[in-house]
């Protein structure tokens, strides 16, 4: 054994396949060997059962992978299947899972929890008296399939295209029910974004077209936190564990957060800003970086549209750079640290050393916003907007440690259809004043049906439960209770919810591990699948069972949503002649229902590149690997897409017009990847934008209209804004300028490590460890107010008032208080959900409502002994109840903070107890809506909307044009 | 160096571009992933600390000595700094930089880091550990191992002997008489290859059972080893001491390479062994913490 002639001979070989722009050795492996049950072992792992300790009681598991329906983060489970019992015993983290490799949050292996809960919905279950009085009979599927597809049949027949609508909180999956939407030709979507994250989306929009960050966390030399995104948040533990690993390379951790988080702790800069002056501060460092020729100028040269800027702004200027820079200079020389440090309180001396500190990341400048600031201003999405600009003067854009655009770190494979657009315009979803919302208008429902501006035949409520999440609560039980606007609401949850009481029909859908869904999510500079299934119907599979009927697998009947949709869309075209059902037809077996293998079979045999010659290597077919393994990474190190240079092939007749813009006659590709992008528009001859002219070389740039980043939108102008066309500052609704003598800034939007909206109540292991929200407040605020820690505060806000336990602190900025805002569960009578509902007395009178806690929860006596050991009643206040809408009159987004007073509680309040007019929430929406630019007045075009703006089901093109310039009267 | 990076990349699961490196080194077949599974998950585990360490167990100081190793280069340790690929590979890097630098001071201070590494933290453990995977592993394995063997033989005679005993090997504790101290730390030191001087995989505690006509019971190597002394002490002593005396000869290999690691192992062989014997013939003794230790419910099931 000669070494030295093995050394060469390697290395040879290296150097051979290098050359050919080959990767010779694979990467580490991923795998933390000791951390977890090797894969080859999944189909017999053996372990000692824990609870039979000190017996040695061996237990032999079949690993099952699936994917968490918690939070957004869609981490890997591992489900542990007992081979005797087939129960699911426990579930871990799925090395596997490029995504959370292996790691899990607490919400992850609580899953049991949500799937042993003894009070979860098993059967459909029909109303028996009037909407929300709490009875209920047991019907079969058959049945309730039978009266919703009549009712979805009829309206489509009779051209009610708007009178069915879906309605979904958490997504979980990446477009197929759109598409069930688009079969049936209606626009029926509506989502909750509103409610959470339209704000830091349209900042992101504007700029670079897609409306999502992906930083890349690990590789940055600074971090920027704008939330407590190491503990909640979406993706929040796949960019945790990525956070931390660039803290041990030796990145800073920036955080503005207005209270003390865990996140904060993290901090090498934790900065409390007062609410809503984030993007002051982030101004006045990027006057910093401008003022001190700081910034990356080649790309700013290169990328920013400030062509289009000087033409637009400054038509008279000569149109060169070196213009744009000195005008650059005098845009943003009043956002002085001083200033920042007026509007935010903090020291002007801090913020300047966090701006050098962000000068020195250079292209690894790793920002992220989401929810938080951008989730409770008026004008918070300028928070992600001046965030991002940071990147976009640094150049830290799609490089390592910076930040990409979403869509290049997300791989959504065509799935077997594609149905057309639908061919109409709700205007209940969409309604025209917010003609640049960045999605449905879904908290303003309740008061467009009140304006009598359209009814619900048919109302699906999928995982969502607006009137605990939503503010103004009272008002969506007011149009749920009233059956002339919502002919037949059908709730799709897996457990008890206070939507779910005021519906027609509870169907129960599965958990995490009882469905299917497929998703993919920007965690990190590459692009990954993750397969969510039924893992006792994956189990028996293996064990050779055929399974065709998730039902069959999941406890009771509890089924899952894909055989429902295909089910439900075949009652309602049985004959096909509506044009439906060839969209849920097998294509290997015409004339029979697609079975959920064939159409995920088909998206694995067909559209994921690498997928069926990993899954050969094994020797087994494509879904046979990812019901195995769970998920699939498609792509790693993604890099600077918008660098990339168009193919010839791809210009064809091609145009440029003043600004770069390049435009081809060349036919768009089909690509296999079809994650949701926008849609510049083509130009006048019909040429689809391709690409945009850098220096002379035709590159492939950004999704905007323009084809770079927008530091000037164009559409903000154009459409009624021009005031904020480039990134600046808009105060708050809750700026100190506008509060009235002793009211203070209410959080109410921060998350709980450990819970997650109302998904996670069910799940007793995270309701041990926090079952409360109480109010926090700092110690010198406390003394002013005469309250200590456990006393009783009356929160009065514009509509109504909460009471609720104070909890002093000094991890709350000085002058502001915050309540989380996910406690309060409450149920009218015994059903429900009794781990963490109280059970309440709804009262309403003239002076509208009134909510009184009658019991706290309290042990009882189930099939789960556990629960006759819960040791606490107080499951917190329903603080969102009291909030009347606010929406952004650009964004759309929920203006989510609150002008309070706060006091301490009278003698007779007791605590969770509430009260609220709903009369004067309707007029502070309608204050609101005042200040919106509605599209028949502003559109430029005669469209309801931008056409190149995003949304998750579009309509066909003649749908956008506005019927006529008039704007629905209020009917009240 | 690359021959040291290509073994490297062997030592990680299985993956598509595995085969054809292991063809270029000569190695019989292809690696199969429940073979690696079994030798690397199962076997002999391929992490320094799990050698290195006093706990005989993955991580502890053993590990952060390794991370400070990987700090005071000037790079940031990876999430295994003390597995065998990720030494191997830093071994062949700093090979690299030794061979690519034209400044003599400074390829000199690269020559002494990859001396430091080899001997602190590969050559302190890895020539026992590659013997064993020579007895229990598949023959892909086996061969692997054979050929890493050979590299690190030259390796060492081309570097020379460590100037003194690597720190890990400095001041540890040895293994304690159960008869002083109880039978749980005495089973913990068994384990842990720096204490006892004998490396027990959970082959060799099957191969046990076999040779002595003993149950075999499911569990840890710890569990393993307790039911096979409280089914026949006076067997499980006697053969244990067996191994500790053939580890005390065959940690004398090296000898040849460093002998100041070589007498360390040796002697900590040859003490386990001389203890071994003992318990064996104070039987009475050894029982009854043996019986005290092994609770009704753990006998039973």
């Amino acid at each position: 054994m000669d070494v030295r002639n093995l050394n060469r001979l390697v290395s040879a070989a290296r150097r051979e396949v290098e050359s050919r722009g080959e990767t010779f050795y694979p990467g580490p492996s991923r795998i933390h060997l000791a951390a977890f049950p090797p894969k080859e072992r999944w189909d017999d792992w053996v372990e000692l059962d824990s609870r039979a300790w000190p017996g040695r009681v061996e237990r032999r598991y079949m690993l099952v992978p699936t994917t968490c329906f918690n939070c957004e983060s869609a981490c890997g489970l591992l489900a542990y299947v007992d081979k005797d019992t087939l129960q699911v015993r426990k579930f871990e983290g799925n090395p596997e899972h490029p995504g959370s490799r292996g790691r899990n949050c607490a919400k992850g292996p609580a899953t049991l929890n949500q799937v042993t809960d003894p009070d979860r919905i098993l059967y459909p279950l029909k109303r028996a008296g009037a909407r929300g009085e709490g009875k209920w009979v047991r019907v079969s599927w058959d049945e309730a399939l039978d009266d919703i597809a009549a009712r979805i049949r009829r309206a489509i027949q009779e051209g009610r295209r708007t009178d069915v609508m879906y309605h979904v909180g958490r997504p979980g999956e990446d477009g197929f029910t759109e598409r069930v939407l688009a079969a049936w030709g209606v626009d029926g979507h509506n989502s909750h974004t509103n409610i959470c994250s339209s704000g830091g989306r349209a900042g992101y929009h504007f700029w670079m077209g897609l409306d999502r960050p992906s930083p890349d966390h690990a590789n940055a030399n600074v971090i920027l936190l704008v939330s407590a995104h190491l503990e909640s948040g979406h993706y929040f533990n796949p960019h945790a564990q990525r956070v931390i690993e660039g803290k041990q390379r030796g990145a800073k951790l920036i955080v503005f957060d207005t209270r003390l988080s865990n996140t904060a702790t993290h901090a090498d800069y934790w900065i409390a800003p007062y609410p809503g002056s984030e993007a002051a501060i982030f101004l006045a460092i990027a006057n910093y970086l401008i003022q001190h020729d700081l910034y990356h100028r080649d790309f700013v040269r290169r990328w920013w549209n400030w062509q289009e800027y000087l033409a637009s702004e400054h038509p008279d200027v000569e149109p060169t750079f070196e213009q744009f820079e000195r005008m650059l200079k005098g845009l943003y020389r009043d956002f002085t640290f001083e200033f920042a440090a007026k509007e935010s309180g903090t020291d002007a001396a801090v913020l300047e050393e966090v701006a050098r500190v962000v000068a020195s990341a250079g292209t690894r400048l790793a920002t992220h916003t989401w929810r938080s600031a951008a989730a409770g201003n008026l004008g918070g999405w300028q928070v992600a907007r001046t965030l991002f600009l940071l990147n976009a003067l640094l150049g830290a854009v799609a490089t390592e440690g910076g930040t990409y655009p979403n869509a290049w770190n997300k791989f959504v494979p065509r799935p077997i259809y594609m149905p057309p657009h639908p061919p109409v315009w709700n205007n209940l979803a969409w309604p025209p004043e917010y003609p640049l919302g960045i999605f449905e208008m879904s908290h303003l429902l309740p008061h467009l049906l009140k304006q009598g501006r359209g009814r619900l035949d048919v109302y699906f409520t999928r995982v969502y439960n607006p009137v605990w999440t939503n503010p103004d609560g009272f008002a969506w039980i007011e149009v749920l209770t009233d059956e002339r606007l919502i002919g037949l609401h059908v709730a799709l949850s897996p457990t008890w919810s206070e939507t779910a009481f005021f519906a027609d029909y509870i169907l129960p859908m599965g958990h995490g591990s009882e469905r299917h869904d497929l998703h993919s999510y920007e965690q990190y500079d590459g692009q990954w699948i993750g397969f969510r299934q039924p893992v006792l119907r994956a189990a028996r599979e293996r064990m050779g069972e055929q399974i065709t009927d998730t039902r069959k697998a999941n406890p009771g009947e509890v089924w899952e949503e894909n055989e429902f949709w295909i089910a439900l869309s075949w009652r309602i075209d049985p004959d096909g002649s509506l044009g439906i059902r060839q969209y849920f037809e097998s294509k290997e077996h015409p004339g029979q229902k697609l079975s959920v293998d064939e159409y995920y079979g088909y998206i694995f045999d067909h559209s994921v590149p690498g997928l069926p010659e990993r899954a050969a290597a094994e020797g087994v077919k494509p879904l046979e690997f990812m019901r195995r393994y769970g998920a699939f990474e498609v792509r790693r190190t993604i890099g600077p897409l918008h660098e990339e240079e168009v193919p010839a092939g791809d210009l064809q007749e091609m145009r440029v017009d003043r600004f770069g813009r390049v435009y081809s006659a060349a036919p768009a590709r089909p690509s296999p990847n079809i994650v949701p992008q926008p849609a510049p528009e083509s130009d006048a001859d019909g040429r689809r934008p391709v690409g945009v002219d850098v220096d002379g070389k035709v590159l492939r740039g950004f999704p905007t209209p323009s084809g770079r980043l927008e530091f000037y939108s164009s559409t903000l102008a154009r459409w009624g804004w021009p005031e904020y066309a480039i990134p600046t500052y808009i105060k708050s609704h809750i700026h100190p300028d506008h509060l009235e003598p002793g009211q203070m800034p209410l959080i109410s939007t921060f998350r709980l490590p450990i819970q997650i909206h109302t998904r996670s109540a069910n799940a007793k292991w995270l309701d041990e460890i926090a079952h409360t929200n109480p109010l926090w407040i700092h110690p010198t605020d406390a003394a002013r107010l005469g309250v200590r820690t456990g006393d009783l505060v009356r929160v009065e806000t514009e509509i109504g008032y909460f009471v609720v336990k104070a909890w002093v602190t000094e991890g709350i900025r000085p002058g502001v208080v915050a309540c989380s805002h996910h406690m309060g569960r409450w149920k009218m009578s015994e059903g429900g959900q009794r781990q963490m509902m109280a059970t309440v007395a709804l009262e309403r009178g003239s002076g509208g409502w009134k909510m009184r806690r009658e019991r706290g929860v309290e042990p009882y006596a189930s099939s789960d002994p556990d629960t006759a050991k819960i040791w606490w009643t107080d499951v917190g206040v329903h603080q969102n109840l009291t909030f009347p809408v606010h929406p952004d009159p650009i964004s759309g987004m929920h203006c989510w903070h609150q002008a309070v007073q706060v006091r301490r509680a009278d003698p007779a309040d007791r605590d969770g107890d509430i009260a609220v007019d709903t009369e004067k929430a309707h007029q502070v929406y309608l204050q609101w809506l005042a200040h919106a630019r509605p599209a028949p007045r502003f559109s430029p075009d005669g469209t309801r909307r931008p056409y190149w703006m995003m949304r998750p089901l579009r309509p066909t093109r003649e749908a956008y044009r506005l019927p006529e310039p008039r704007i629905p009267t209020p009917a009240r | 160096m690359e021959l040291f990076r290509s073994l490297a990349v062997l030592a990680e699961a299985p993956g598509p571009q595995h085969a054809g490196i292991g063809r270029l080194l000569g190695l019989p077949g292809a690696p199969d992933a429940a073979e690696y599974t079994e030798v690397f998950g199962f076997q002999l585990y391929p992490y320094a600390s799990v050698y290195l360490g006093p706990e005989g167990a993955l991580g502890g100081e053993a590990q952060d000595r390794v991370a400070g190793f990987w700090r005071a280069l000037g790079q940031t340790p990876p999430q295994e700094p003390d597995h065998l690929a990720s030494l191997l590979g830093l071994y062949a890097t700093l090979g690299d930089h030794e061979a690519a630098d034209d400044d003599a001071a400074r390829r000199a201070l690269w020559r002494h880091s990859r001396k430091a590494l080899f001997w602190e933290h590969l050559g302190s453990w890895i020539f026992a550990y590659l013997h064993k995977m020579q007895e229990v592993a598949p023959p892909y394995f086996r061969a692997w191992a054979r050929l890493l063997q050979v590299a690190l033989t030259e390796a060492a005679r081309e570097l020379g002997a460590p100037d003194r005993l690597p720190l890990h090997l400095r001041d540890v504790p040895a293994m304690t008489d159960p008869r002083a101290g109880g039978l749980t730390p005495f089973l913990d030191g068994l384990l842990a290859m720096v204490r006892c001087g004998v490396l027990l995989t959970r082959a060799d505690l099957a191969r046990a059972a076999s040779d002595l006509g003993l149950a075999l019971r499911i569990g840890d190597r710890r569990f393993l080893l307790r039911t096979l002394l409280g089914q026949d002490a006076w067997k499980a002593l006697d053969w244990l001491a067996g191994e500790a005396d053939r580890w005390a000869v065959c940690h004398l290999q090296v000898r040849r390479l460093s002998e100041e690691i070589a007498g360390f192992w040796h002697r900590r062989a040859a003490a386990t062994a001389s203890l071994l014997m003992s318990l064996r013939d104070d039987l009475n003794g050894m029982e009854a913490h043996v019986r005290d230790s092994v609770t009704p419910a753990q006998g039973a099931s």
